[in-house]
């Protein structure tokens, strides 16, 4: 009798507890988000898990971070989504990255995400137009914003009585005093194997040589590369090629890092690079100036070549599981409606995202000085309108490849101007027609 | 009842043997030889390698032969091979010979030598960058003691000279293999010889020339073919140290796949040059063949 009471208790127990279990799993279903990211190293994981991942997690406990740092990121996520695969979320290069997969049927188009959660509210409008497409859809939605800026070792600077250069007249004058100082270079560029460093002075020259309407114009298709003010911009660049301002050939020899190394040692004194070069100067003990990068033609103002430094891209999978999606939207909102964590990650060493938030919660947040200092620059600039474009965001993906690609060609003469120009007008002429360009603001 | 005896266990044999077969077939079918096809299936499309391809025909082969980068790589892919069928070859063959002649310290030697070859690419590149920096590497060397020409050297900076340059740190990092392959070789030579002949009066230049050189001339002929096929496919030195620059200097037909498919995002356009290289690769193989098939065994 005992031993039929226990099982029968043992029954009605296991009868009980089952259908509570199949309820509780279906409330919480575990899910899975993978997200393949551009931030790598101990830096970028602590600012995703302590200001992204942790703040969503705690809502959602259900929920599991599959967070995957990764370098050279547009590469391995062509090859994972190429193949069929790839992660749910993608924090990819910039908007023509995004526009590309978009185009080719592998990610979705947000539009729904930015209406709904808001985004486009504190989006910078400029930023959201480049993200979209000539039909309308927002491919992407702009992460963070980045421009080319000029540093100068401000100990050496000063030693030698030297200003920031605000005309390509003074940065020749500069150079020469530099050289003629025993200095092994005014700056090295460093493009060995990294070409694409190019597009860094492209961008810049684009904006203080041709100027943002004349730049404009030329990929709205009202002037073309052969125009002088374009036509100028790589002129000038060889020109500077020719005077050693940049390393001469030099720069074919030295790598990104030695380069950056040869600064930090002071075997040169400037630097020309995006404002991620703050951060390294603060790392590498290195006290310096920072300005715009100066004006190369007589009534073209020093401006900030701007570009969309990265966006968020959602893989076309995920829309057959509603439930993830609409996590993934809320994983991301907390990069848009949360200013408070946006300040934190930028006082923890963040960058800076393409969104417009309270002026006082950054005047009052406890940046470092460079940073702090930066950030007056870039938001003058953007204020007077001085701002560029750069190529990796606005210019169509074939041309920008072409125009960096062949630089070194063009420089060492091995590629004419004529024939340089005319591939790159052939290449824009015929993506304008097909609609590729992007939005210019 | 003879025939029934041997004929049951020789077909279970082929089964058994066809067993061990299959799995590896298998894997390299799947993971070799269809990735392999499909390249010459899209090398007949226009495809960036995410989208929908295109079919264009025979396009790519078209604009391929009439593209001055693919001329460029493919020239230096042959100036490529020229320099590895001589000097590793010439540089391995003789230290192997000399080394093969010590007793106590061979082992030491021959392990000092092979060294190179077993550090990664990617950081003996970055290492010798380093060395060929216009500012601090060598040419601050070459400088202080006075031979300023070489000091101011572009070593990978200077078209005419970066592919030597990588040629030249890729030769550091491969002749100890081929000094190994060649002293392996040369230990197989019966030691009776070079005692009959030296009873006949033969000396030094001829031992080598009649005896050593007729001995191993399988493994030569085999580290020729190999080095030559090996060559259209080199890629780590030269991406690692230059990208294939500057310019497109010292591009290869692999930095120029590599560009094409990664960077530039033409994987049709990749994929028939990956046909192209692959079919000069194939008939290095086929002649190696016709080779051994005259005669010297391979």
């Amino acid at each position: 009798m005992k031993k039929l009471t226990a099982l029968f208790l043992t029954m009605v127990m296991v009868m009980t507890i089952l259908p509570m279990m199949a309820f509780a799993g279906e409330e919480q279903r575990q899910i899975v988000i993978s997200w393949m990211d551009d931030r790598t190293g101990e830096d970028g994981q602590y600012l995703r898990d302590e200001f992204v991942i942790k703040p969503f997690l705690e809502k959602h406990p259900n929920v599991t971070i599959d967070w995957q740092p990764t370098q050279d990121i547009t590469k391995q996520v062509k090859i994972a989504l190429g193949a069929g695969q790839g992660p749910d979320l993608m924090s990819i290069d910039g908007p023509s990255d995004a526009l590309e997969l978009y185009e080719s049927g592998r990610t979705i188009g947000l539009n729904e995400a930015v209406e709904k959660y808001g985004w486009d509210k504190v989006i910078y409008d400029w930023a959201l137009d480049v993200a979209t497409d000539k039909n309308g859809v927002i491919t992407g939605v702009p992460a963070q914003y980045e421009g080319m800026l000029f540093y100068g070792n401000k100990e050496i600077m000063d030693a030698h009585g030297w200003k920031m250069p605000t005309t390509y007249e003074e940065l020749k004058t500069l150079a020469t005093e530099i050289r003629e100082a025993g200095f092994v270079a005014p700056m090295i560029l460093g493009t060995s194997t990294i070409p694409r460093r190019n597009e860094w002075w492209y961008s810049t020259l684009f904006g203080n040589y041709a100027g943002r309407e004349a730049t404009k114009d030329l990929l709205e298709g009202r002037k073309t590369f052969f125009d002088p003010e374009i036509k100028g911009v790589f002129t000038t660049y060889k020109e500077m090629f020719d005077l050693g301002i940049n390393g001469n050939q030099d720069t074919f020899a030295v790598t990104l890092a030695d380069g950056r190394a040869m600064y930090y040692s002071g075997m040169t004194v400037l630097v020309m690079e995006g404002d991620w070069f703050v951060d390294n100067g603060v790392q590498n003990g290195v006290d310096q100036y920072v300005t715009l990068p100066p004006s190369f033609r007589e009534g073209v103002p020093q401006s900030y070549a701007l570009s969309v430094g990265g966006c968020y891209v959602v893989n076309k999978a995920v829309e057959d599981d509603p439930e993830k999606l609409e996590l993934i939207y809320e994983l991301l909102d907390i990069l848009y409606s949360r200013p408070d964590l946006y300040v934190a990650s930028l006082e923890a060493g963040g960058q800076v995202n393409c969104i417009d938030v309270d002026q006082a919660l950054i005047d009052n947040a406890n940046l470092l000085e460079p940073v702090k200092e930066k950030l007056k620059i870039t938001d003058a600039a953007m204020e007077a309108g001085n701002v560029g474009h750069c190529t990796w965001t606005f210019f169509p993906q074939d041309v920008r490849i072409y125009m960096y690609e062949k630089a070194d060609e063009y420089l060492i003469g091995d590629l004419s101007l004529e024939d340089y120009l005319q591939a790159m007008q052939d290449m824009l002429d015929k993506d304008i027609a097909e609609g590729k360009v992007p939005p210019v603001m | 009842m003879q025939k029934g005896l041997t004929a049951q266990p020789r077909k279970r044999i082929r089964w058994a043997v066809y067993m061990f077969v299959i799995p590896a077939f298998l894997f390299h079918f799947i993971f070799i030889t269809a990735p392999s096809l499909s390249s010459i299936y899209f090398s007949f499309f226009d495809w960036n390698g995410i989208g929908v391809p295109a079919y264009i025909g025979a396009g790519n082969y078209r604009e391929m032969f009439a593209d001055s980068e693919f001329i460029k790589a493919l020239t230096n892919n042959l100036k490529w091979i020229g320099i590895f069928i001589t000097i590793p070859v010439f540089l391995g063959l003789l230290t192997a010979y000399w080394i093969s002649k010590l007793k106590k310290t061979q082992m030491m030697i021959r392990t000092i030598y092979f060294m190179p070859y077993i550090i990664a690419s990617a950081t003996a590149g970055r290492i010798w960058c380093s060395y060929f920096n216009p500012y601090f590497g060598f040419n601050s060397a070459f400088k202080a003691i006075g031979w300023t020409g070489l000091g101011s050297t572009l070593w990978l900076g200077n078209k005419n000279i970066v592919l030597y340059t990588v040629a030249f740190v890729d030769v550091w990092h491969f002749w100890g293999f081929i000094m190994v392959m060649f002293l392996g070789a040369l230990q197989q030579v019966d030691p009776t010889l070079y005692e009959s002949a030296m009873v006949e009066g033969a000396n030094r230049r001829q031992l080598f020339t009649k005896i050593t050189i007729p001995c191993i001339m399988p493994t030569f002929v085999f580290i020729v073919i190999s080095i030559i096929m090996w060559s259209f496919l080199t890629f780590d030195y030269i991406w690692v140290m230059t990208g294939g620059g500057p310019g497109n200097a010292s591009d290869v037909l692999s930095t120029l796949i590599y560009r094409n498919a990664y960077s530039r995002y033409r994987t049709g356009y990749a994929s028939a040059i990956s046909v192209i290289q692959s079919i000069l690769a194939i008939t290095t193989y086929a002649i190696m063949q016709v080779v051994k098939k005259r005669g010297v065994d391979v």
